[in-house]
C-alpha cells in the first residue's frame, strides 16, 4: 500500500509501487480528468501536480510519490474557477478536449513561476504538451488572459507593412468585387435578426490608441462571396460575430434571385452564444442551403444541433487544412 | 619466509574484547543520546547499515567494491547477530582502529580511516545511540571477496600501508568554524570516502584528495576547484545543497548523495552544515572565481529556451517534447524548482553517467529537492537518450562531445535491473 495526499485528501492505494501513478489516479481513485496519451512522457496529457509542480504521471511511479501531495485537474480549484479555467472557458479553448487538462495543469505551474509570461516562456514551458486539434493559439491567449487583463489579438499588419511585402492594399467601407470581379467583398452587415447581438465583452482600442472601449457588435465585420457556376453563392463568413443569419440575409439582399449554395466559416455559436443556437438553426432552414461547412468557433453543441437539423449530407465539418470542392 | 609470515600474522593479531551484557537504555543520559542521534546523522550510518526494505541499522546492504561485495553488519544491539554484547571499548576500537570485538580486522569498506578522527566523547555518544536502537535479529550475509583477500588478517597489511590511527588535530591557522567543518568532513561524514579517488588496493589517494571518483554506478564530482560546475560552489551554494538538497545554481542531490543529505545530514544542525560549507569553500577556492557566476548564469539563461519554438533539429524536438517543459528558465535567474541543466555538473563532467542515471531513474520524493519529483524516462530508447544527452552537451556546454553514449546507456540500464 502506498499513501499520499490527492486533492487534499489522504489516500492509500493498492496499485503496485512500480506502476504508473496515472493508473492509480484513473483506475483506483476514479479521477478520470487526467488522460493517458502516450505512456512515455512525451505528450503531456497525463500532467498532474506533485508538490504543486507539473509532473507527467504516466512515467512517475506510485512508489516515487509516497507521502507526496498530488493535485489533479479536478482539484486545481475547488469550484473549477481557477483563473486559467476561467480564461479557457471565456476563449472556448478546447476542441476535442483530450489534451486540455494536461495543458491547464502545465500552464498553472508556468504562471506560478512566470506570472506574465512572454511567447518565448510559453513556447518553452508548454512545448511538451501536444494538441492534435491545434488549439495552440487559443491556449497561448488563454494563458496570457488568465491574469484578467486585456490581451490584444495579434496586430494586423499595417498598410505600409502589406505594401512593403508587395500587397496592393484596398481600404474601403464600400461593398465591391475584387480579383478580376470574381470575389465579392461585402460592406457593413445590417444587424436585423434580433437575436444575434455580437460578442459580449469584446473591446477595441480607442481612436487615440491608448485605451479600450466596448465593441460588441464589431460593425467592421465583412463577408466574402463567390458565385459558383451551376451551384450558386458560396458565402464565407468570418467568425460570424455579425451573426450567420444577418450575414446570409445580407447576402440574399445583395444577390436577389441567386441561389444560396453554401456557407463556410466559424459560426461562433460557442460560449455565451450557445444561447442563440435554437434560433439560428431554425432561421437557417429559411435559406435552403445545400452545404453548411461549419468549424472552429461554431462549437460542439451547435455542431450537434446542426447535425440533428440538417444531417450529414448538408453539414460539412470545417477544419484547418480541409479542402472543399464545389 | 615462514617466520616472516608467522611474524605478519602475529602483527595482525588483536585480542578479543570480552563481551558484555547489552547495556540497558537507562544507562545512557539523554544528552548523550541526543548528541549521538545528530552524530549518527552526520555519519549517515543508517544509509550503509540498512539494506533496501530492511530494518534500520540491521545491516545487509551490499557495497560493491572492485574486490567483491561486502555486506554491512548489523549494528543494532541484538546480542547474537548485532553488537548488543559490545562494550564501549570494543565499539571505540572498531571506530578508531577498524578492529571488531573478537579481534578480527574490519574491511576498510567500513571507513574507519575516517572514523579514527572522531573524538572519544563523540564515539561514546554514538555508542549510546546505537545501543538504544531497536534490536533486530539479522545475520550479515557473507562477503564475496575472493581468497586470499578475504582473510581478515590480510587487512593488517592494508593498514600498515595506508592507515594511521589518530584523532582529528585542529589546524590553528584556521577558524573554529573551519575546524568544525574539517572535523566532520574528514571524520564522521567521510566525504573523501566517495569523493577521493582510490588506488589499486582500494585506499584513498590522499595526494589527490577530493579529486572526484566513481562510486556505485554514479560519479562523485571533485570538491576542489576542479569541480566542473559552471558556477563556483560558494558557501551559500554549499549550505543550500547540503541543507535542502537543492540550489538554483547547481541542481539537486541524487544518487548516493540523496540519502546523505535527506537521511543523514538532515539530523545535523545548521551550524554544522555551515561549518562544512566553510571547509569546502576553502578547498574549492570559490572566492577566486566569484565573478564567473554571473556570466555562467547569463549564458545558461540564453540557451534555456533552445529546442522550443520553430526548430528543425530532431534532437532538439525530442528534448522539447520530453524535458524542456520543466527545465526551462527565464531571465533573470533560474528557479530551484526548474533545475537549469546548463548549470549542472551532470552536463559538464567528462563522464555522462550522472545524467544517464537521472534520466533513466528519475528523482523520487525523498531525494533531490524537498517534495519534488522527476519522472523516470526509462521508456525512451538508448538511442533517444543518447540523442538528448548529446544535444544537451553540444548546446548547453562548451565541452567536447561524449562518445559511446548509446553503449554506456545500455550498460547502465542493465546494471540497474533488479538482481
Amino acid at each position: 500500500m502506498t499513501s499520499f495526499e490527492i486533492n487534499g485528501r489522504a489516500v492509500s492505494v493498492r496499485t503496485p509501487e512500480d506502476a504508473p501513478l496515472l493508473w492509480a489516479i484513473r483506475d483506483e481513485l476514479g479521477l478520470k480528468g487526467t488522460k493517458f496519451g502516450c505512456g512515455i512522457g512525451l505528450c503531456g496529457a497525463c500532467t498532474v501536480h506533485v508538490a504543486g509542480r507539473a509532473t507527467r504521471s504516466c512515467i512517475t511511479s506510485v512508489g516515487a510519490v509516497a507521502g507526496a501531495s498530488i493535485t489533479t485537474i479536478e482539484g486545481l480549484d475547488p469550484n473549477g474557477r481557477h483563473p486559467l479555467q476561467m480564461a479557457w472557458v471565456e476563449l472556448q479553448v478546447p476542441q476535442c478536449g483530450y489534451c486540455q487538462p494536461g495543458q491547464i495543469m502545465q500552464a498553472a505551474t508556468l504562471l506560478q513561476d512566470y506570472p506574465d509570461p512572454t511567447d518565448r516562456d510559453i513556447d518553452a514551458a508548454m512545448a511538451g504538451n501536444l494538441c492534435r486539434c491545434m488549439t495552440y493559439p487559443r491556449i497561448r491567449r488563454a494563458i496570457k488572459l488568465a491574469d484578467d487583463s486585456f490581451r490584444p489579438m495579434e496586430d494586423v499588419p499595417s498598410v505600409a507593412a502589406l505594401q512593403a511585402n508587395g500587397g496592393r492594399v484596398v481600404s474601403s467601407r464600400e461593398a465591391q468585387t475584387i480579383a478580376g470581379d470574381t470575389v465579392f467583398v461585402s460592406g457593413e452587415i445590417p444587424r436585423n435578426s434580433g437575436f444575434e447581438v455580437g460578442l459580449p465583452g469584446q473591446h477595441r482600442r480607442t481612436e487615440d490608441g491608448k485605451g479600450w472601449e466596448p465593441d460588441e457588435l464589431l460593425m467592421d465585420e465583412r463577408f466574402i462571396a463567390v458565385n459558383v457556376r451551376n451551384k450558386g453563392l458560396v458565402v464565407l463568413t468570418a467568425c460570424s460575430h455579425a451573426g450567420v443569419i444577418n450575414v446570409l440575409t445580407q447576402a440574399r439582399a445583395c444577390f436577389p434571385g441567386v441561389k444560396l449554395h453554401a456557407v463556410l466559416g466559424g459560426l461562433h455559436l460557442s460560449g455565451i452564444n450557445e444561447r442563440v443556437i435554437p434560433q439560428t438553426v431554425k432561421a437557417l432552414h429559411g435559406f435552403d442551403l445545400d452545404v453548411i461547412a461549419a468549424g472552429h468557433c461554431t462549437g460542439w453543441r451547435a455542431m450537434a444541433a446542426l447535425a440533428n437539423a440538417f444531417g450529414d449530407t448538408k453539414l460539412a465539418p470545417l477544419a484547418v487544412g480541409k479542402r472543399l470542392r464545389f | 619466509m615462514f617466520a616472516g609470515a608467522l611474524g605478519f600474522f602475529a602483527l595482525a593479531w588483536r585480542p578479543a574484547i570480552a563481551p558484555v551484557d547489552p547495556p540497558p537504555g537507562s544507562s545512557f543520559d539523554a544528552a548523550a543520546l541526543a548528541k549521538g542521534a545528530v552524530l549518527a546523522g552526520a555519519g549517515y550510518c543508517m544509509v550503509c547499515h540498512t539494506r533496501p526494505g530492511g530494518q534500520p541499522y540491521a545491516g545487509g546492504y551490499g557495497l560493491r567494491t572492485p574486490f567483491g561485495t561486502i555486506y554491512s553488519t548489523n549494528i543494532t544491539p541484538d546480542p547474537e547477530t548485532g553488537i548488543g554484547r559490545w562494550s564501549l571499548a570494543a565499539f571505540t576500537r572498531a571506530m578508531h582502529e577498524g578492529v571488531s570485538r573478537d579481534g578480527s580486522h574490519l574491511f576498510p569498506a567500513f571507513p574507519y580511516d575516517h572514523f579514527t578522527k572522531v573524538s572519544d566523547e563523540d564515539v561514546a555518544a554514538l555508542y549510546a545511540y546505537v545501543m538504544t536502537r531497536t534490536p533486530v535479529r539479522a545475520q550479515t550475509p557473507a562477503n564475496t571477496i575472493p581468497f586470499p583477500l578475504n582473510i581478515r588478517a590480510v587487512q593488517e597489511g592494508w593498514k600498515i600501508l595506508f592507515f594511521r590511527d589518530g584523532r582529528y588535530q585542529p589546524n590553528p591557522s584556521k577558524s573554529a568554524e573551519w575546524n568544525r567543518g574539517a572535523y566532520l568532513a574528514e571524520g564522521l561524514s567521510h566525504c573523501g570516502g566517495c569523493h577521493t579517488p582510490r588506488n589499486l588496493l582500494g585506499a584513498e589517494e590522499t595526494r589527490n584528495a577530493y579529486a572526484g571518483a566513481a562510486i556505485e554506478d554514479w560519479i562523485a564530482p571533485a570538491l576542489t576547484d576542479a569541480n566542473p560546475a559552471p558556477v563556483p560552489w560558494t558557501d551559500s551554494e554549499l549550505f543550500g545543497y547540503l541543507r535542502r538538497g537543492m540550489t538554483a545554481l547547481h541542481g539537486v542531490s541524487v544518487g548516493p548523495m540523496g540519502p546523505v543529505v535527506h537521511t543523514g545530514l538532515a539530523q545535523v544542525p545548521d551550524s554544522d552544515i555551515r561549518a562544512m560549507a566553510v571547509y569546502f569553500v576553502d578547498l574549492d577556492h570559490a572566492a577566486d572565481h566569484a565573478d564567473a557566476a554571473a556570466a555562467a548564469v547569463g549564458k545558461a539563461l540564453a540557451t534555456s529556451a533552445l529546442g522550443s519554438g520553430r526548430e528543425h533539429d530532431p534532437d532538439a524536438r525530442l528534448y522539447a517534447a520530453a524535458c524542456i517543459g520543466c527545465h526551462y528558465n527565464a531571465a533573470p535567474t533560474p528557479l530551484p524548482e526548474r533545475p537549469e541543466l546548463a548549470l549542472n555538473s551532470a552536463l559538464t563532467l567528462p563522464d555522462p553517467t550522472n545524467l544517464i542515471q537521472v534520466v533513466l531513474r528519475g528523482i523520487g520524493v525523498g531525494e533531490g529537492g524537498p517534495g519534488l519529483v522527476m519522472p523516470a524516462y526509462a521508456g525512451l530508447s538508448d538511442a533517444e537518450i543518447a540523442r538528448i544527452a548529446a544535444y544537451l552537451r553540444r548546446t548547453r556546454t562548451d565541452r567536447p562531445p561524449w562518445t559511446g553514449l548509446e553503449r554506456q546507456i545500455a550498460a547502465i540500464r542493465h546494471q540497474a535491473a533488479p538482481q
